[in-house]
């Protein structure tokens, strides 16, 4: 899930829920009398029929133009929740370092390359369980996302040390560069079955 | 002459990396879906309309005279407001609300790495260092509004000082792992498991 993403969901909730607010208050307050109207009228009053009969040659044609650029946006909504924010290639300039967009001619490198190099390392850890690392962000701007799974009885401070130190130390010299924004999370692995110990 | 060569720029500054939040998709996907399906009947219709083709799906004549018999203050009518103005407000609160935080962030001295940890691996952390206090038996930990609350069980008869022990453990562990936001410990030993 993209940054994107979640601020296009974030924009169609609102849109959505504000369209249906207004139109569920406007029935609402018709039909508490609002708007000087009689609150016994029919919804559907002969000069509406009649208005719509009147405008019948171009009035369904607008009315399908809009449903299906209403129903092209949802599908599009909903592809989009598949959009990862993995990035698969990092640029790098001429010298090997992260590309900062001036121009240098800059080289790809696989970013699978980079993130297996740092999960074998954290992996080699005591007290890591599992580990997984992908890039995201932008090719001149990647960015790395660790998800590491400890075992319960170990000292997270020492992983997390470690990981700082050591693991990112040696990617930004890989990358020769001295930023990568970098998000660590920690998940602790299920404790064995306790051993019931009786005194 | 003052001269900016690309080397001179400043780099573009650092935005700190955040912890993931939730991103509403469970409400998205529903909404989104519904708006499809709805969208897209209504335009088949439109079209078979245009196309002076029989509705076979709608009886739109009787929907017009229905709704031409139907007043403004009919229950339904009322009701069916009353619901789509709910149902609007709600997903307007849910797109104007920050969506509530997953991960508890954990002190991190380089300012360029985010560190967390999710409620129920911190949960799931807590239990694991409760029990490996010599006489507990099971532990089970809430954590809500910075407080975690461990319930813990113990098999031995005399427990004077597991509550504490306990407390020093979790107070440890919580130590070690860092959070920003502090949390209190409270540990409450559990009848159950006292002989």
């Amino acid at each position: 899930m993209s940054a994107r993403t979640a601020r296009g969901n974030r924009l169609g909730l609102g849109i959505t829920g504000s369209v249906l607010l207004i139109g569920g208050g406007y029935a609402g307050a018709r039909s508490l009398g609002a708007f000087g109207s009689a609150r016994s009228a029919p919804i559907y009053t002969e000069r509406v029929a009649n208005w719509i009969h009147l405008q019948q040659s171009w009035m369904w044609i607008a009315v399908a133009v809009v449903a299906i650029m209403v129903a092209v946006l949802a599908l599009r909504w909903l592809i989009v929740q598949l959009r990862t924010e993995r990035l698969a290639q990092i640029a790098l300039d001429a010298d090997g370092g992260i590309d900062p967009g001036n121009g240098a001619g800059p080289t790809d490198l696989p970013s699978a390359a980079l993130t297996a190099a740092v999960g074998q390392e954290i992996d080699g850890y005591p007290g890591v369980r599992a580990v997984k690392v992908h890039m995201a962000g932008k090719p001149d701007q990647p960015e790395l996302r660790v998800e590491v799974t400890i075992d319960p009885g170990v000292d997270p401070a020492r992983i997390r040390a470690r990981i700082a130190d050591e693991a990112l130390t040696h990617v930004r010299t890989a990358l020769d560069s001295p930023r990568l924004p970098t998000q660590i999370l920690f998940a602790v692995a299920r404790p064995p079955r306790s051993v019931r110990t009786y005194l | 002459m003052n001269v900016k060569t690309s080397s001179q720029l400043p780099t573009r500054a650092a935005s700190p990396p955040r912890l993931p939040r939730g991103s509403r998709t469970v409400a998205a996907v529903i909404v989104a879906t519904v708006l499809l399906l709805t969208a897209g009947f209504i335009a088949w219709q439109a079209i078979l309309i245009q196309t002076g083709q029989n509705l076979y799906d709608v009886n739109a004549s009787g929907v017009s005279e229905r709704l031409g018999r139907t007043p403004w203050d009919d229950p339904g009518v009322m009701i069916s407001a009353a619901v789509t103005t709910a149902l609007g407000l709600w997903l307007v609160l849910l797109a104007a609300v920050p969506p509530k935080r997953r991960f508890l962030q954990l002190r991190q001295a380089d300012p360029q790495v985010v560190a967390g940890i999710s409620r129920r691996h911190l949960r799931r952390a807590l239990d694991g260092a409760a029990q490996r206090v010599d006489g507990v038996r099971a532990a089970s930990t809430r954590v809500s509004r910075g407080t975690a609350t461990i319930a813990v069980t113990s098999q031995l008869s005399m427990t004077g000082g597991l509550v504490q022990s306990v407390e020093e453990a979790i107070g440890e562990y919580l130590r070690l792992l860092d959070p920003i936001k502090p949390i209190a410990v409270r540990v409450r030993l559990s009848g159950r498991g006292r002989r």
